[in-house]
């Protein structure tokens, strides 16, 4: 097995570590391209949106991370910590509420997404630059208004808006509905996006198996988001119609039913678990062959299954609602079909596994981050089963264990996954580097404190500790206590991650063109990388994994037919 | 956005930059003064521009398809309420907008047509008429929707019409004409923002066509314009029967 | 990866990704779809005063708005001429929409199959009930009005009942002390003395409607 460091493979790469001159055609970066805050303001470029975004998501996400530790804190203790039962629900409303709409949901497809997908297909920019703008503005205009919400009084009615409580509840619903329709138009714009850049704007001989699979992991979200997100938009409409004018169709006064609303909501809140999940396995997929040097086991495989979870996701829905009076026939159906939805996505476990063994394994930050992932993951995916078996979800509904689930997986899954991404593509987006071992303290830290925090609450969750509570009964404390303390060495973790990003933007050495060897094309170009993306069209001849150390039939085969 | 920089690279310098429409055989030879810098070709630019316009009628169908879901779920709820209350509609004033609608649709197509065999004057009358008829529409459903406030045919809690001086003499025992009013409501407003929303897309392509921007060769703005029109009509045909012919 | 060659170049130039078909379609086919889809509104509205059975009505109204739907598509959408893959967006999106009927509608539909107390039809009923009781426990009508079909016998509405054992009800109309509870109560909620006039379930959850409750009663204008 050979085992290369970084700066063996950049100087392979061809570029010195040193020197800032810009390459080729002396051409500036695209940070450096154009100058003034206008020039960002009013920007086409895929990337500049890419980083506004980025600097937009990881606000929310500090402080949609902050009401999640004063969540945790008030759970110290059974009494009063911190806060009163009325501001409590609030802040795990809040917590729930930006993290889902502000945070996670366009999290990698409009960070790293908008960033890459250009460059990965050798297109100048996606398919409707302006519309991409404008994206960007609808999303901040959205979070305005989750924002006053919050600053109006704030709404407690969970994440979720249940009705009939958010039919009559007198707190801020209108404004967060309005301002979640707002972010919901951002998202489907978005996918509409790069449906059409991933179909129309391929460089010759970038067929669809030659695609990165973070290409294809993109666009399966993206057709989520086209789909799904309307369906939202409507939900929340009908929320805000029965509000304003009692219309009855959610209210059983008024021949009406709650459950009606359920069904809405969850249509578009399943697959959304979807477009979060799916763009964080395409970063996986990239991570892990770059640090294996190793071709993808099953490409196809896991191409496909990622339109394939993308279909299934929606057939799913009711199984949030094995226990709110749907009926039992449906039920049994939707678990059924929960069921089917865990193979496409083991059959991406397993060829990560699988493309890791005999591989040239480099424990790069990136690599930690994808290894935290697939242990992290798959805890979340498994339990997940759990939940699926009607009999056990009447017992392990609305409790801690369900909380544990889905941070396992959003958390665990996706966040894990983006920050790993954020590392594996820093030097591409900056042009410069991190310090690598701050960067896997960090990830020590994020990995471990996370799993004290929520491995407890699948503890806490399975002995009956019920969820969105403000107090709980003395039997719990400990594991509440255990909790909490996790929360904080998660938070050190995250703010020491941040940290490294920020030390490195100071005072990083600067990048080679290709640190990491990667052979899809965003590595093909300049460092940052200059306005147009490319100097001249691209073509493409081989696959993004036909990494050369490790010859695997697989490897040969595609370099037979990519000539 | 103004400052998009022109493309100097050198697959535009190979290609001797010709502006102007004179393109042969449709296929974008030489660059249109219409090409935009991040495509090769018109004939990619346009067939991207399609298909964003249909994947954005495909979310527009969802969207209105938890209308049509409502609708549907409010007539099993309360299938008396729906015969009854829809008496208190005008399906004559209906009929009128399905046919003022259908013949919006077939201008707006004459008017793509027009731009396909470059008749610039057939683009610009077609334009109008189809904005006048999106307008009659509205007025229509104007003169609706203000004699139903007045007598107090509101949706939901609202409610408050006088139903015998309305006319209706039968009422079934679970009336809850809020429900279908709340129903009618939303779904005509809902549609009904859409076609405001397409008359102010159908002006500005009337400034262009008078600018004369469409030609054979690019006349994508219009067309996906027609295609979101058509879909507004393609709803209207399904809202006339279910709420105004419930018998 | 390689730079591009002066022949690449040039296919790219000329628009080798797909090369649309400007189809121009002939006028006397645009004014024909537009014929049909006036005919096709005539008898839409033609139907409807037949007085065909609710059923019926409703499908062969989606039927005929289906006929036009489809002309609208096809040609004046141009999808019967263009791509096939806008045809294909188009009908998945429609998959998913029948996906999202099937599935709620079915929820609804088969609420009573395992434990019949809980169909959709009957738990409405009984809130519909409650309703009536508290209107009537307002007082906003004197008496219950007439009530031609006195299956006001509630007491048969108390065989779906699933409150605690289906006390009969008795069919007292006017009776304010008759337990009025708060409405509003998800079922199953105790009826008391469910006798309002009610409309009366049968066993099979289905309800037949009376006649003429109180023109002035309207449920909608009371608070909940």
């Amino acid at each position: 097995m050979l085992v290369r460091n970084e700066s063996a493979v950049a100087q392979q790469a061809g570029a010195t570590s040193a020197g800032a001159a810009p390459v080729a055609g002396g051409e500036p970066s695209y940070l450096t391209a154009r100058k003034g805050i206008g020039s960002w303001l009013y920007t086409i470029d895929h990337k500049r949106i890419g980083l506004m975004y980025l600097v937009a998501v990881l606000t929310f996400f500090l402080i949609a991370g902050v009401f999640a530790l004063m969540v945790r804190m008030e759970l110290l203790n059974q009494a009063k910590d911190i806060v009163d039962a009325d501001t409590y629900n609030k802040l795990f409303t809040l917590h729930g509420a930006m993290m889902v709409f502000l945070v996670i949901i366009p999290s990698v497809p409009a960070t790293l997404g908008n960033f890459l997908i250009p460059l990965m297909l050798g297109a100048k920019d996606v398919a409707f630059p302006r519309l991409n703008l404008w994206s960007f503005y609808i999303y901040c205009f959205g979070a305005v208004f989750l924002v006053y919400s919050i600053a109006a009084g704030s709404f407690d009615t969970g994440w979720t808006f249940y009705t009939p409580y958010s039919t009559t509840t007198s707190t801020e619903v209108i404004s967060a509905t309005t301002g979640a329709f707002i972010l919901g138009f951002s998202s489907i714009l978005t996918g509409l996006n790069f449906i059409v850049t991933i179909h129309k704007m391929r460089a010759p001989g970038q067929t669809w198996t030659k695609l990165p699979l973070f290409v294809w992991a993109t666009y399966a979200t993206s057709v989520i988001q086209v789909l799904a997100t309307p369906v939202l938009a409507i939900t929340l409409c009908l929320l805000m119609m029965e509000r304003l004018f009692g219309i009855g169709i959610f209210d059983p006064a008024m021949g009406g039913d709650p459950v009606l609303f359920q069904h809405f909501f969850w249509f578009y809140s399943h697959p959304a678990v979807y477009i979060m999940i799916l763009p964080g396995f395409g970063i996986i997929s990239e991570i892990i062959t770059i640090n294996s040097r190793k071709h993808i086991f099953g490409y196809k495989a896991v191409a496909l299954s990622s339109v394939a979870i993308a279909i299934i996701g929606f057939l799913v829905w009711g199984h949030h609602m094995f226990v709110s009076g749907q009926s039992e026939l449906v039920s049994v159906i939707f678990s059924f079909l929960t069921y089917a939805v865990a193979i496409p996505t083991a059959i991406k476990v397993f060829s990560w596994v699988a493309t890791m063994y005999g591989g040239s394994i480099r424990l790069t930050a990136p690599m930690w981050y994808a290894l935290s992932f697939l242990f992290l993951f798959t805890i979340g995916g498994l339990t997940g089963l759990f939940l699926g078996a009607l009999s056990v979800d009447v017992h392990l509904h609305d409790t801690y264990f369900v909380v544990a689930h889905f941070h396992y997986v959003m958390m665990g899954g996706t966040i894990v996954a983006f920050i790993g991404g954020l590392h594996h593509w820093w030097a591409k987006m900056t042009g410069r580097m991190y310090n690598e071992a701050s960067a896997k303290i960090a990830c020590a830290l994020i990995f471990i404190g996370f799993n004290v925090t929520f491995f407890t609450q699948f503890i806490l969750g399975s002995k009956g500790m019920p969820r969105r509570y403000y107090t709980y009964l003395p039997e719990f404390h400990s594991l509440h206590v255990i909790s909490t303390v996790g929360s904080w060495i998660l938070a050190a973790g995250l703010f020491t991650t941040l940290g490294c990003f920020i030390a490195s933007l100071m005072k990083g050495a600067r990048a080679p063109q290709n640190p990491w060897g990667g052979l899809s094309l965003e590595w093909a170009t300049q460092t940052p990388p200059i306005e147009h993306n490319f100097h001249h069209q691209i073509v493409v001849t081989s696959g993004p994994y036909d990494f050369p150390e490790i010859q695997t039939t697989t490897t040969n085969s595609h370099n037979v037919k990519g000539h | 956005m103004s400052d998009l920089i022109h493309d100097q690279t050198p697959l535009a310098q190979a290609h001797n930059v010709t502006s102007g429409a004179a393109d042969h055989g449709g296929h974008g030879a030489g660059h249109s003064r219409h090409l935009a810098h991040h495509f090769n070709s018109m004939s990619q630019q346009n067939a991207s521009a399609k298909l964003g316009m249909w994947l954005f009628l495909a979310q527009e169908l969802l969207f209105f398809s938890g209308l049509f879901l409502m609708y549907a779920l409010g007539r099993y709820f309360y299938p008396e309420t729906f015969l009854a209350a829809h008496e208190l509609l005008d399906w004559k004033l209906g009929a009128v907008n399905t046919v003022v609608l259908l013949f919006s649709s077939l201008t707006m197509a004459l008017a793509i047509r027009g731009a396909q065999t470059n008749n610039q004057k057939s683009i610009v009358t077609n334009l109008v008429l189809t904005i006048v008829c999106a307008c009659a529409f509205l007025v229509i459903k104007y003169f609706e929707y203000s004699h139903k406030f007045h007598v107090g045919l509101l949706p939901g809690k609202y409610f408050s019409a006088n139903l015998s001086e309305l006319g209706l003499h039968h009422i079934p025992a679970d009336f809850a004409p809020g429900v279908f009013f709340g129903v009618y409501f939303v779904m005509t407003g809902a549609h009904g923002i859409h076609v405001l929303v397409g008359i102010g897309l159908m002006i500005w392509l009337l400034v262009r066509a008078r600018r004369g921007d469409f030609e054979p060769q690019s006349y994508a703005a219009l067309e996906n314009t027609g295609l979101y029109w058509h879909l507004v009509d393609l709803i209207w045909i399904y809202l006339f029967p279910l709420l105004y012919l419930v018998r | 990866m390689r730079f591009i060659s002066k022949k690449m170049e040039a296919s790219i130039a000329a628009g080798g990704h797909d090369a649309e078909e400007h189809h121009v379609l002939p006028l006397p086919l645009y004014f024909a779809v537009f014929g049909a889809l006036l005919v096709l509104t005539v008898i839409t509205v033609g139907v409807s005063l037949l007085g065909l059975p609710a059923q019926l009505a409703i499908a062969v109204a989606m039927a005929v708005a289906s006929v036009k739907a489809a002309l609208v598509v096809l040609y004046f959408m141009h999808l019967r001429y263009d791509a096939k893959f806008y045809s294909f967006i188009f009908i998945a999106s429609l998959f998913f929409i029948a996906l999202f009927f099937v599935f709620t509608i079915g929820d609804m539909a088969s609420r009573g199959l395992v434990i019949p107390e809980q169909a959709t039809e009957v738990w409405r009923n009984e809130q519909l009930a409650i309703k009536k009781e508290k209107a009537q426990a307002d007082g906003t009508t004197g008496g219950v009005g007439t009530d031609a079909a006195a299956g006001g016998s509630a007491a048969t509405g108390s065989e779906s009942n699933t409150a605690g054992g289906g006390a009969p009800a008795t069919p007292n109309a006017g009776d304010e002390s008759g337990g009025a509870n708060s409405a509003g109560e998800k079922p199953p909620a105790e009826p008391g003395a469910s006798g309002a006039p009610a409309t009366a379930p049968d066993t099979h959850g289905n309800t037949t409607p009376q006649e003429g409750g109180g023109t002035t009663e309207n449920p909608m204008q009371h608070p909940q």
